[in-house]
């Protein structure tokens, strides 16, 4: 382990950046804490972290401000952390470039897995591997070239905007995209912001994939946010 | 007015006219040929003006119009000059004494004629007015049975237009952007004509004004074809009614008079609503104050304990970090990890009363998909209760109703939550969503020890269990916040026992278009 995964935590409260970097060098990544908004600016550039954790609430500089200023020269993953409550800031956050957000309080094991995620998605962009032909997650295959969909060997019979949505969210499996991520991508950048055809879209999905579709198995829905492919082998 | 009735006479049926006429002429000619035959019979010559006297009388009883009893008089005057008197068989007017006679006799019967008249006309007036009277006591009775601005707004509609013989319409706030429009229509094209802009802003000055207004009014003056009343108080606008009245109906003197007192009736019906929802709404308004008094006791006595649990486990821990074998040691920090996630769990419940505690007005509603949320607040409850077992059924078809997502979330995690730490059974507990036409009715139920039947009037009260221990704690602020929430969404909530044992808790929220005028 030469190469430890760096990590920065931006965060004012000591007793959350202390846990975490607890946390984090119990799991091998090597932790940077940086407790202002300035003092995370400076560092970055001098220590490139291969991801960074930022709290939105800082005393000298607006989270979403420190987002832009690095999306401005960096693509490093960016993990938001905010209290929940606030689905505004958690979009503007997620629109403006963050890779995902994980909502106070949180356990250890929900945010490794997110940073997990993170650096996953990240490697596969730097690294210019295309993605995999064949997505698999649990039960449900997702086979990209072939458009083809199965949950439990069994074929799925998904119409083309249903099969877009399903594989643009199993393309970023663990990460959330909002809604508007969702609608420009599939209907351009000039279509209107009306969530209520993807929901729709999203309701018929569900019935088509999953067992109970009050208790996903595989598509989650971050309500107000957005939606969440899960991301287990 | 005046104006009205002459010209509804000009327009008198033509039919009726032809009838009148025949009917005076058959007496006419009857009358004269009694007076022939009494001449004949050379019965008293003086008795042949006594039978056009009497025909003159039954014209003016049969037929409508004054007209004709006026004509009979002067036939009458004619026939004696033409039959009876010297020269027979000719007109001779200047009989000494004759003009006289004639005078005499033209007066007499068109006094007789004016009196019949007078008769018929109080006839119809009180036959009218007792119609009237009728109609008023049932559109009032009617309306005191009504318990919304739309029932009201459509009965006034229904008995103006049957009272009137008239479409009519009736405005509910300033007509163009009234919330409740009634029509209430004799023939189809009416609603289009009563729609139209032009029609609506005639409505609308007549809102604005307190008289009023259109085509029967100020007659020429508009182009408009409705008449239209203001329905207000000296100090409240309600709204308008406007009438297409037609022009063929005689119109009685009174009319506009009776229309006042319809109106006046619809204001009474409308005030008595005003009073009854704004009592409802301090009664709201009360029973919310109550419920975050409560609240704030109860958090109080609730936030205290897990913090005290907290602060003495930690500090044990750091003060005899030595003497604590490994097992003690864990297990406190284990009631640290809980008593803290508790703690999380009530700043959440108390953070969804701050949002609903501006009043209705500040909560964010928006067309929600039910198993979206639903479906999230399980798996929020399954990461804190991993052990715990949940069905959940939802509807097939899609149910997308109203409501603040995070609130809704929050009372189905506090009832899920309440389910499993109070029904002491590993049993699993059952969180169904339907789709009923009182709204979206979602039940959490368990198959647990059930609630104490004598708590199920209060438990949503914010009270404390009566032997209130820990164990209990937090059950009391968890169901006041879930009625405050549901309230706020203009639901119901209730709690139950099922027939097989457990706790049910259900509540109703209400579906789009439900919400009533206000």
């Amino acid at each position: 382990m030469l190469n430890k995964i760096k990590i920065m935590i931006i965060e004012d409260e000591d007793a959350i950046s202390n846990f975490v970097a607890t946390t984090l060098k119990a799991n091998t990544y090597a932790p940077l804490v940086a407790k202002t908004a300035s003092e995370a600016l400076s560092m970055i550039p001098s220590h490139c972290p291969d991801l960074v954790l930022l709290d939105l609430g800082l005393p000298d500089m607006d989270g979403i401000e420190i987002l832009k200023k690095i999306r401005e020269w960096s693509s490093t993953p960016v993990i938001v952390v905010s209290a929940r409550g606030e689905e505004s800031d958690k979009v503007e956050a997620l629109d403006l470039g963050a890779d995902d957000y994980i909502a106070k309080p949180f356990g250890t094991s929900e945010l490794l897995a997110r940073i997990r995620t993170a650096l996953r998605h990240s490697m596969k962009n730097t690294s210019g591997v295309t993605t995999t032909d064949v997505f698999r997650t649990k039960g449900l295959v997702i086979d990209f070239d072939k458009r083809l969909v199965s949950v439990e060997g069994k074929d799925v019979h998904l119409t083309q905007i249903e099969f877009k949505i399903v594989s643009l969210l199993a393309k970023s499996a663990g990460r959330v995209l909002t809604y508007d991520f969702i609608i420009t991508e599939l209907w351009g950048p000039y279509a209107v912001k009306d969530n209520q055809i993807l929901r729709v879209n999203m309701a018929n999905i569900r019935r088509k994939l999953e067992k109970n579709p009050a208790s996903p198995e595989y598509i989650f829905t971050e309500v107000g946010v957005g939606y969440r492919m899960v991301d287990e082998p | 007015m005046k104006k009205r009735i002459f010209k509804s006479i000009k327009n008198y049926n033509i039919n009726k006219l032809f009838q009148d006429f025949i009917k005076t002429l058959a007496v006419y000619l009857v009358a004269t040929g009694c007076a022939l035959a009494l001449n004949a019979a050379a019965v008293m010559n003086d008795n042949i003006f006594g039978v056009y006297m009497l025909a003159v009388a039954i014209i003016s009883v049969t037929t409508e119009s004054y007209i004709w009893g006026v004509l009979a008089s002067i036939g009458g005057v004619i026939g004696v000059n033409f039959f009876f008197t010297f020269p027979y068989f000719a007109l001779n007017f200047s009989i000494a004494g004759y003009p006289v006679t004639f005078m005499i006799m033209l007066l007499m019967s068109v006094l007789a004629s004016f009196l019949t008249a007078k008769v018929k006309f109080a006839a119809i007036i009180s036959a009218e007015g007792k119609k009237r009277a009728e109609t008023l006591t049932e559109m009032s009775q009617a309306m005191l049975t009504a318990g919304d601005y739309d029932t009201i707004a459509e009965l006034a509609a229904e008995y103006l237009s049957k009272t009137n013989m008239c479409s009519v319409v009736v405005y509910l706030g300033p007509p163009m952007q009234s919330e409740i429009i009634k029509f209430k229509t004799v023939n189809e094209t009416d609603e289009i004509i009563l729609n139209s802009v032009l029609e609506q802003q005639v409505a609308l000055s007549a809102y604005e004004s307190d008289k009023p207004v259109g085509a029967d009014i100020n007659e020429g003056s508009q182009n408009c074809k409705g008449t239209y009343f203001p329905i207000r108080t000296p100090d409240f606008q309600y709204g308008v009614v406007g009438f297409l009245f037609d022009d063929k109906k005689v119109i009685l003197k009174d009319m506009y008079s009776y229309i006042d007192v319809m109106i006046s009736q619809t204001i009474l019906a409308l005030q008595k609503q005003q009073m009854t929802e704004q009592a409802q709404q301090i009664l709201l308004e009360t029973e919310k104050e109550k419920m975050r008094s409560n609240l704030l006791r109860a958090v109080s006595h609730d936030l205290r304990t897990p913090l005290t649990g907290i602060v003495g486990s930690a500090s044990t821990l750091i003060e005899n970090e030595d003497r604590i074998d490994r097992e003690v040691g864990r297990k406190m920090l284990t009631d640290i990890q809980q008593d803290a996630e508790w703690l999380i769990h009530m700043v959440e419940n108390l953070l969804s009363v701050t949002r609903i505690s501006g009043g209705t007005t500040s909560l964010k509603k928006q067309d929600e998909i039910v198993e979206e949320v639903v479906s999230e607040a399980v798996l929020r409850i399954r990461k804190r209760f991993p052990n715990s077992k949940i069905d959940v059924t939802v509807p097939d078809e899609l149910l997308i109703v109203p409501m603040d997502a995070t609130l809704i979330e929050q009372v189905l995690i506090n009832l899920m939550e309440n389910s499993i730490r109070h029904s002491d059974s590993p049993l699993p507990i059952s969180l169904k969503v339907s789709g009923k036409k009182s709204g979206a009715v979602f039940t959490i139920s368990d198959q647990g020890k059930g609630i104490d039947p004598s708590r199920i009037p209060d438990i949503f009260d914010g009270k404390a269990n009566k032997g209130s221990s820990d164990s209990s704690r937090g059950l009391g602020i968890g169901l006041s916040i879930c009625k405050s929430i549901i309230l706020a969404h203009d639901g119901k909530i209730f709690a139950e026992n099922n027939i097989n044992g457990g706790a049910k808790f259900t509540f109703v929220l209400p579906m789009k278009g439900d919400n009533d005028y206000a």
